[in-house]
């Protein structure tokens, strides 16, 4: 039995091609909306329907509610998923699918548009007891916002209230600067964001990020499904996540994830959700909730068991998540690696070419959002593919990402993979000491080494031997000529 | 002479020669090499005595060679283009691009007297920045190009005439 009988994949890539895979899996039929740019990419191939949108910009066809809806709707999808990114956090979305009669697969639109306000979710979190990093917000009075950040104390991030991705953000260490840095603040807040409200909080030196996974039902009951530390972050963005966190007692652990279940109650929370904090100095932060499925989930699913697509069907088409805490049990250690199309060594500046093979490790599971032949381009998020291993110990499961990472394989488009093994072997990464700030830190990581002379032959020894106007020269070449030294120069 | 290459654009040469059967790498060494392909890409290469489990894709003059569990680009450069008459000790020389491309520096002007090495010009093609230097000492006779300016492959770049007999 399944949930819904039919189910709409409003999204792209891997996430796509990973939702697909449990709707299949429940019996149920898939639909998927794609953009023209995206024609042969993995989920084409797996969806029962596939319905082309169109856009000003392929990105711009899946924001592009109304045509989504429409899509639903004539494919007669009872549920639509919306993933991660687009319109998975869009309120006015989850509202316009419940009006055309569908089963928007996430929380309430009342929670989503709470969660989305960083200013509001965070006043909620703390009205209610739950641990905020000691803060002024300027909207509360605007006259006594200066006095009001220096009573907290350095140092001090400046944040704008409309803010997001970092930009905007600012740290303080010395107040005397702080009205000129607030001032900063509020013009960079104006630019980006059109708002030049801010509000600034304690800022926590070498943070770790780590965040908690939780369930909740339309029947009131939340679970957590324990932590994720995401700390390995370049641009604001996470490259590699694992869980367990390498950094959390046992008692630590209950804590922050109960603390993690008290706030998805408190905001009546159901569907799959993820609240973040900032964690240093033994202290944990709320920091925000994200109302969807994570790119990160996998971690979860591979020291648990549990499918959280899966999960998120069920409870969207009302049933009851039917088991308590303690039957969610854990097992060992998971490590993601994100693929990116980037140049970590050009300030990870994204890179295209075409996909002319792949090669997908046996140790470790693969979630591809791109296909042999597809072209990577610079229309969409670089993320490719992720890949996540899992193991007995944190140790074990390091050495199995090495494995993956080298078996793993994408020709014609150059790649973070490199620098991603580079990071993992780090020193600081092998014993768990990370914090947000590590990669700006250890700038020796981004260049990739020299190959050996040996490998560099050898690189160049495949390459003649592949290339048709090398070899034709080669056979040209009387031997003789050849071995006298017609070579040299 | 021997072919160009640019290992994730770092410039190296080498010579692929053929004797009887077997295949020799001429690098800063001789070197006997061959390659079993084993269907989608893979192959097995031998390096003299090593022995590679490789994954190889060909893009025109680009090869992307998966091996020891990292990636490298390859990007062959026909030793022709990028001089023509290398080697010869007279008549001009004239430096062809590679690759189509856009210019990032000249640093040489027309009449300038250049040595053996002197970058005569900075290109950049497929996001790689390649200088090419003399081949020999010489007079630039003509810099063909502005900088920013883009290129095709096989446009003249720089024109490099032999030294004045003293």
């Amino acid at each position: 039995m399944g949930a819904f009988r039919t189910v709409m994949v409003a999204n792209r890539g891997e996430i796509a091609a990973r939702i697909l895979r449990t709707v299949r899996a429940q019996g149920m039929r898939s639909v998927l909306v794609h953009h023209e740019a995206d024609r042969g990419a993995p989920g084409l191939a797996m969806a029962d329907e596939c319905i082309e949108i169109t856009g000003r910009t392929p990105v711009a066809a899946y924001l592009d509610i109304e045509q989504i809806i429409a899509a639903a709707k004539k494919s007669g999808a009872e549920a639509i998923h919306p993933g991660y990114g687009f319109l998975s956090e869009n309120a006015g979305f989850a509202r316009a699918a419940a009006k055309a009669g569908i089963t928007f697969i996430g929380p309430g639109a009342d929670a989503i548009e709470l969660m989305g306000d960083k200013v509001r979710a965070r006043a909620f979190v703390a009205e209610r007891g739950f641990p905020v990093a000691p803060s002024a917000i300027e909207d509360d009075d605007p006259s006594t916002f200066i006095e009001r950040a220096r009573a907290v104390g350095a140092p001090l991030l400046i944040k704008p209230s409309a803010g997001g991705g970092g930009k905007g953000m600012r740290i303080v260490r010395d107040l005397s600067k702080l009205e000129e840095e607030i001032a900063r603040a509020k013009s960079e807040g104006q630019r980006y964001f059109g708002d030049g409200r801010v509000y600034a909080e304690r800022y926590v030196e070498r943070p770790r990020h780590i965040e908690v996974q939780v369930l909740g039902d339309t029947h009131g009951n939340v679970v957590h499904v324990f932590e994720r530390e995401c700390s390995l972050q370049r641009r604001f963005q996470k490259i590699i996540e694992e869980a367990p966190s390498p950094a959390l007692s046992p008692k630590l652990r209950s804590k922050i994830c109960e603390t993690a279940v008290g706030i998805a109650a408190a905001a009546n929370y159901s569907n799959a959700g993820t609240i973040e904090f900032i964690y240093g100095n033994g202290e944990f932060f709320f920091l925000e909730m994200n109302t969807r499925l994570q790119v990160e989930h996998p971690v979860t699913e591979m020291i648990t068991g549990i499918d959280l697509v899966a999960e998120q069907l069920r409870v969207a088409a009302g049933e009851p998540l039917g088991y308590g805490q303690d039957a969610i049990k854990r097992r060992g250690h998971a490590i993601e690696m994100r693929i990116y199309a980037e140049d970590p060594a050009r300030d990870f500046a994204p890179t295209t070419g075409q996909v002319l093979r792949l090669n997908i490790p046996d140790n470790a599971r693969c979630d591809l959002g791109i296909a042999e032949g597809q072209a990577v381009t610079a229309a969409f998020d670089p993320m490719l593919a992720k890949l996540i291993v899992h193991a007995e110990t944190r140790e074990a499961a390091l050495d199995q990402a090495d494995i993956a990472l080298a078996k793993f394989a994408l020709l014609g488009c150059r790649t973070n993979k490199d620098f991603l093994r580079r990071l993992l072997a780090d020193p600081d990464v092998a014993t768990g000491a990370m914090h947000t700030g590590l990669i700006g830190e250890k700038p020796e990581l981004l260049n990739s080494p020299e190959p050996s002379p040996e490998t560099a032959r050898a690189v160049l020894a495949a390459a003649s031997l592949s290339l048709p106007p090398v070899l034709e020269a080669a056979h040209a070449t009387p031997a003789l000529h050849a071995a006298i030294g017609g070579w040299r120069n | 002479m021997k072919h160009h290459f640019l290992i994730d654009g770092e410039r190296r040469r080498a010579w692929l020669g053929y004797a009887g059967e077997s295949h020799i790498l001429f690098d800063d060494s001789e070197t006997p090499v061959s390659i079993e392909p084993l269907g989608e890409g893979r192959a097995q290469l031998q390096v003299g005595a090593n022995v590679y489990d490789v994954i190889i894709a060909v893009d025109g003059d680009r090869v992307f060679v998966h091996l020891d569990g990292r990636e490298y680009e390859v990007a062959f450069e026909a030793a022709t283009a990028v001089f023509e008459h290398e080697g010869e000790a007279s008549g001009d020389a004239i430096a062809r691009a590679p690759m189509p491309g856009s210019v990032v520096s000249t640093p040489v002007a027309a009449g300038q007297t250049v040595a053996e090495g002197d970058v005569l010009i900075v290109i950049e093609s497929m996001k790689l920045e390649t200088s090419i230097a003399a081949p020999r000492a010489g007079v630039v006779e003509t810099v063909h190009v502005a900088v920013g300016q883009t290129f095709d492959r096989d446009a003249a770049l720089v024109t490099l005439a032999p030294l004045p007999e003293a």
